[in-house]
């Protein structure tokens, strides 16, 4: 087994609901290990997102422990975690979460000028990585104008820009057709590949299933781990 | 982050939001104008009615004179067996002796008559005038470059004339008489002839003196219906005149070392049995009212930019709700929260540069056309372009806090807006 990229420790949260407080998770506990691909399934509402936002620090309240290299720093002040986020998280949304009114190749650029690649100007970095998902032609459309797959890959490439050591993934393909699901899980299957990242994704696409190394069922809010 | 990427990163979160930023501050807009107008224009016109209309002392400097009694329509000029007040050498230097007084320039009025005769444009000219004798260094900032206002027995006597003197020639006498519209540099450095101890009604004395009087400037302050010479140029002409020297001054302007020992000074004085000309209460309470008048309208304007403040915040809030979502994104993205708050606070702080640069030059159009209008309306009745300018202070102050208290107005709900959890932010 390789070296524990990141342990999930006992950790619940717990929402208020309309009945009370609401357990989203319930004493979850794993490990993934470095360059390992763990894909986590479930039906929707079983806190998938909620999980992914708690390994990568967006979601601050929760109880147990998150360790990143063996390093509880999502207990860190925030100027740190905000740093780690910047630099060792990549995060994959289901709704590609692109900012408005800013073109592909700008949305590109604002994580490379918070935390830039030595020797690389942010623009050159956009501009390649845009070729590289055949979107080069679209560099200064406005991401509205984009098609919904397009986006999908700008906020992939986005994701992966800062050549993160860890990709936090969430239903990457959920909202795409055939054709641009294919295309995102070769740009998530080659980065890992490339960069023998850690990658953890709540997906229901089979392919992104059978690339994985292991994979976690999610219902009700506890993890098992899929025969 | 370096700065220039700094620069660039608050250049692309804010692109959506730059002109609603800019026109929530309308309201700031408007009320800066207001104030900075009340201020300046009322600087220009306290300027205009002291030292245009008026003539008046500056504000830490009071006219005393000795101490007169009326006794129904018979003034005692010399009332000291009354229990009137003398200015002599001694009550000077009791005067100049007080903590509060910086210096105590005396004024007389000569005992002699003069006579002053010259050629103007072609005509000859001639009056008799009264001589007052002052201290130079009170009047040493009216003296005209290159000019010097200092008594030599044997050379050309130095005069200042009142500027009002020759506000009255322009205003009536040129036009009158068909005669050119004079400059105060076309008279500087002209010489005239003087006849000293001789007047037109008292005819030439057995001491008179032929000599010659060159004028080294104009003044706001010395008398208007006297010529104004060195006081060593009056006790020399005195004495020799008269076999007597002076031992007394007609009057002493008694400068404080602050605007705020005058009253403290004016007791000393009225115990020395003095009593304050009025022209220096005239000024004070002229200086009064305007200063009451422009913190009353500046009250408005301030009231004016608190209004548009808080609707400024409002709207400031409003945005920053409507980006919740962008800046949950770009905090995922690796920005932490207090370097967000302070990109969105320099973002308020950067409307409010815009807002000020725009109030300042709405202001500085707005009193150019005001000073236009001042100077086609009184300008030739006060001899000088009255001016309603921005002092530097002004804008400076608006520059500088215009942002501040912008930035201020957003520091507290941009905390609020980004301090929840990023997956809150990211929910739609």
């Amino acid at each position: 087994m390789a070296e524990d990229k990141l342990v999930l420790d006992t950790v619940s949260v717990t929402v208020p609901g309309p009945d009370g407080p609401q357990a989203v998770l319930r004493s979850v506990s794993a490990t993934v290990g470095a360059a390992e691909m763990v894909a986590i399934v479930g039906p929707s509402g079983s806190g998938k997102t909620t999980l992914l936002n708690v390994a990568g620090g967006l979601e601050p309240a929760f109880d147990g422990r998150v360790l990143l290299d063996g390093v509880p720093v999502w207990s860190r002040p925030d100027g740190e975690r905000a740093a780690i986020r910047g630099t060792s998280i990549g995060f994959v949304f289901q709704d590609a979460n692109l900012i408005q009114g800013l073109s592909a190749e700008e949305n590109l650029i604002l994580p490379l000028l918070l935390h830039s690649r030595h020797g690389e100007t942010p623009r050159d970095v956009a501009r390649a990585l845009l070729g590289r998902i055949g979107l080069e032609a679209k560099a200064r459309t406005r991401v509205e104008r984009l098609s919904g797959g397009e986006r999908q890959r700008v906020a992939t490439v986005r994701a992966l820009a800062g050549e993160p050591a860890m990709v936090l993934v969430d239903e990457p393909t959920g909202n795409l057709d055939d054709e641009n699901a294919r295309r995102v899980i070769d740009i998530l299957l080659d980065y890992r590949s490339r960069h023998h990242a850690t990658m953890l994704v709540a997906t229901h696409d089979a392919r992104l299933i059978e690339a994985a190394d292991r994979v976690f069922r999610l219902e009700d809010g506890t993890l098992h781990e899929a025969s | 982050m370096r700065l220039r990427r700094l620069l660039r990163f608050f250049y692309l979160l804010n692109r959506g939001t730059r002109r609603r930023l800019v026109a929530a501050n309308v309201g700031l807009i408007v009320g800066v104008t207001l104030v900075t107008l009340f201020i300046a224009s009322g600087l220009g016109l306290r300027e205009l009615v002291l030292d245009g209309f008026l003539g008046a002392l500056p504000l830490d400097q009071i006219k005393v004179v000795p101490k007169s009694m009326d006794i129904a329509f018979l003034r005692l000029g010399r009332p000291k067996i009354l229990g009137g007040g003398k200015l002599d050498a001694s009550v000077v230097k009791t005067l100049r002796a007080d903590e509060a007084v910086s210096a105590v320039y005396p004024i007389a009025y000569a005992r002699f008559p003069i006579h002053l005769h010259g050629e103007l444009l072609g005509s000859h000219y001639g009056t008799d005038a009264p001589v007052q004798g002052v201290d130079p260094r009170w009047v040493s900032d009216e003296v005209a470059a290159g000019h010097t206002f200092a008594f030599s027995e044997g050379q050309s006597i130095p005069v200042l004339v009142s500027r009002k003197v020759l506000q009255i020639y322009n205003a009536g006498f040129a036009p009158a008489n068909n005669l050119p519209r004079l400059s105060e540099g076309a008279v500087i450095g002209r010489e005239v002839e003087i006849e000293i101890g001789s007047s037109t009604l008292a005819g030439r004395g057995e001491r008179s003196v032929s000599s010659h009087a060159r004028i080294v400037g104009f003044s706001d302050r010395v008398d208007p219906l006297a010529v104004a010479v060195p006081m060593s140029m009056l006790d020399f002409y005195d004495e020799r005149l008269t076999g007597e020297p002076r031992e007394e001054w007609d009057a002493a302007i008694v400068e404080a070392r602050s605007v705020g020992e005058i009253a403290r000074i004016e007791s000393a004085a009225r115990r020395l049995g003095l009593e304050i000309a009025p022209e220096s209460h005239l000024a004070r309470q002229i200086d009064a009212a305007i200063k009451v008048a422009i913190v009353v309208f500046s009250a408005v304007g301030a009231v004016v930019i608190a209004l548009s403040l808080m609707n400024a915040t409002n709207t400031l809030v409003l945005i920053l709700r409507e980006r919740r979502f962008d800046l949950g994104v770009v905090r995922a993205l690796g920005l932490s929260r207090s370097r967000l708050i302070g990109l969105l606070c320099a973002e308020a702080a950067l409307a409010g540069v815009v807002a000020a640069l725009i109030a300042l030059g709405l202001s500085a159009v707005l009193l150019a056309l005001g000073s236009g209008i001042l100077e086609r309306s009184v300008g030739h009745l006060v001899g000088f372009s009255p001016r309603m300018a921005l002092p530097g202070w002004l804008v400076l102050s608006v520059l500088l806090l215009t942002p501040l208290v912008n930035a201020l107005a957003v520091w507290i709900p941009a905390g609020r807006t980004v301090g929840g959890s990023i997956a809150a932010a990211l929910r739609r």
